[in-house]
């Protein structure tokens, strides 16, 4: 994030690059599992009711 | 956010490259891998507390009070933040935390690479409009100090001081927020002593039932004149929805980089989301106590003249800190718009900053309008959140094509039509307008069953289910957007990074 002047620049985006096309593969061998597993729909549901449903039924009541 | 990544050095790289490189997948948008992943459950929530306990809380409850009283107040704020930060980060957070992405770029699987500019646009209104009332806030806390120790008070003090705000931001961005980092470990737990000072004036100098007799400052009324408690308590809960809608744009960039799917979820909710509800709460009933919705006002009626002076010096420099960070995230979201990407970085923060310096000409009359824009966010960002709910969740099925995010190719799964998902796009547009109708967020006119329905319940069901229908009859069969496409990775063929 620096301003000074950038004689690198090409070879920076040509690195950038680079390192975009090894990230973009590696990602792509991740699974649902690779972050802890996904959230299944059941957890999913639960989470609407208590975050969603259950704060606007609070706000229901104290209309 | 002080850890190096781990990303293994490529061969033929200068260590100014490899530098870089990393500082843009830890602040940029190269996506950010499994390995680099620094937030466990412990450190986002207290990451995600820091943002949570910020001055703009004041503010926000300062509003509500304008228009209910404490009960009402504490229920709608806590309810809408939780309400807002849960469908703000639902699809956002899983998707940016499973592909390391940050927001913008998670948006173009949605709306396309080019209409996710547009989604762009309002990201960057948020970003600066929330820097500009916070340095307004800073400007007004020095005018009303200068006053109460007997000095000058006045707009063009504020001036001054939103000025100097915007100068001193500009210097922390093109520095590198991770100054910030040494200010942030004073300043939070600073914020947090003085929400429970607050709470401890406030309860011994009313108790709670004299607080809960207080009435709402300016009641909102009906097109009569006659003095309207629904209206009140419905912009009331705007507000706390407007308040959790507005982390849409930071979500991202806090999500990618937590270590599960439950972590880019869950701390988010309970800070960003519960956590903000409650510190919002201090200025809501500081509000209703001091009888001003202006935090600047009130903590100096709360704490007198020393004190008072001492919490909004405090308050002052959390706000220049969260100004700074603020416009740095909108300073590099600029850079999704090719013009500008290859801009010196001094230039294109310096760019982003201009429109800040509208808050150092008319601060007065855009603080006024402070709670208008507060509802914006709700405004914009519901219905935006909407569709990307149904899109990732109900049509993609939580896969996304990574390498296509960066491709420019007429070809790429995530060109759309011309670059433009219409289908996401006009369901956002419906979803806006009809928030709009319902509900002026300048004016606050109500129009329609806003009473029943509230303005960003509808708006939210309408964006979500024209776009489900629109993409089931439409641009699924049209095979556009690569639905039900393989997630490997296809070469890309324009990078667009």
């Amino acid at each position: 994030m620096d301003s000074a002047p950038d004689p690198g620049a090409g070879s920076f985006e040509r690195a950038l690059k680079e390192e975009l096309d090894r990230r973009v593969a590696e990602l792509g061998t991740y699974g649902d599992d690779t972050f802890g597993g996904a959230l299944s729909g059941m957890e999913m549901i639960g989470a609407l009711i208590a975050f969603f449903f259950a704060p606007i039924l609070a706000v229901w009541l104290f209309r | 956010m002080s850890a190096e990544p781990s990303t293994p050095a490529q061969g033929g790289r200068t260590p100014e490259i490899e530098a870089r490189i990393r500082e843009e997948a830890l602040f940029g948008r190269l996506p950010l891998l499994r390995s680099e992943r620094e937030y466990s459950t412990k450190s986002i929530l207290a990451t995600g507390f820091t943002y949570a306990v910020a001055a703009w809380c004041f503010l926000i409850g300062g509003y509500a009070a304008n228009v209910v009283g404490a009960v009402q107040g504490i229920v709608t704020l806590i309810a809408g933040s939780v309400i807002g930060v849960t469908l703000s980060s639902v699809a956002s957070a899983l998707a940016c935390n499973r592909y390391g992405l940050e927001q913008i770029d998670f948006s173009k699987t949605c709306f396309g690479q080019k209409g996710a500019k547009l989604v762009l646009i309002f990201y960057v209104i948020n970003q600066i409009g929330w820097t500009g009332m916070i340095l307004v806030m800073f400007g007004r806390g020095v005018s009303n100090v200068s006053g109460a120790l007997g000095g000058p008070s006045s707009e063009w003090i504020v001036r001054l001081a939103v000025f100097a705000g915007i100068v001193v931001s500009y210097a922390i961005v093109i520095r590198g927020v991770h100054v910030l980092n040494v200010f942030n470990s004073i300043v939070t737990p600073g914020l947090i002593i003085i929400t429970v000072l607050l709470f401890y004036v406030i309860f011994r100098e009313a108790g709670w039932s004299g607080i809960a007799i207080r009435e709402p400052l300016e009641p909102a009324k009906d097109v009569t004149g006659a003095i309207d408690p629904a209206l009140g308590y419905v912009i009331s809960f705007e507000y706390g929805l407007g308040a959790g809608f507005s982390w849409w744009p930071g979500i991202g960039f806090l999500t990618r980089n937590t270590d599960t799917q439950r972590n880019s979820l869950y701390p988010q909710i309970a800070t960003m989301g519960f956590g903000m509800g409650i510190v919002c709460c201090t200025g809501l009933l500081a509000g209703l106590l001091y009888r001003s919705y202006d935090p600047t006002i009130w903590m100096i009626k709360a704490g007198g003249p020393v004190l008072g002076a001492l919490s909004l010096l405090l308050v002052g420099i959390a706000n220049v800190s969260a100004s700074a960070i603020m416009m740095y995230t909108a300073s590099l979201a600029l850079r999704h718009v090719r013009v500008l990407r290859a801009l010196n970085w001094r230039l294109l923060a310096g760019l982003a900053f201009i429109p800040t310096l509208a808050y150092a000409t008319i601060p007065e009359m855009l603080y006024e309008k402070g709670s208008a824009f507060l509802a914006y966010n709700a405004t914009m960002f519901a219905p935006i959140s909407g569709v990307l709910f149904v899109d990732y969740l109900l049509l993609r099925n939580r896969r996304l094509n990574v390498s296509q995010i960066f491709e420019d190719a007429k070809d790429g799964h995530y060109a759309f039509t011309k670059g433009f998902n219409v289908a996401a796009l006009l369901s956002m547009v419906v979803g806006q307008l009809l928030y709009v109708w319902l509900l002026d967020p300048v004016s606050l006119q109500a129009r329609g069953p806003v009473r029943m329905l509230t303005a960003s319940g509808p708006a939210v069901g309408l964006s979500m289910l024209l776009y489900f229908v629109l993409a089931k009859v439409w641009i699924i069969p049209a095979k556009l957007g690569g639905y039900g496409a393989d997630a490997s990775p296809v070469p890309i063929k324009e990078p667009n990074i």
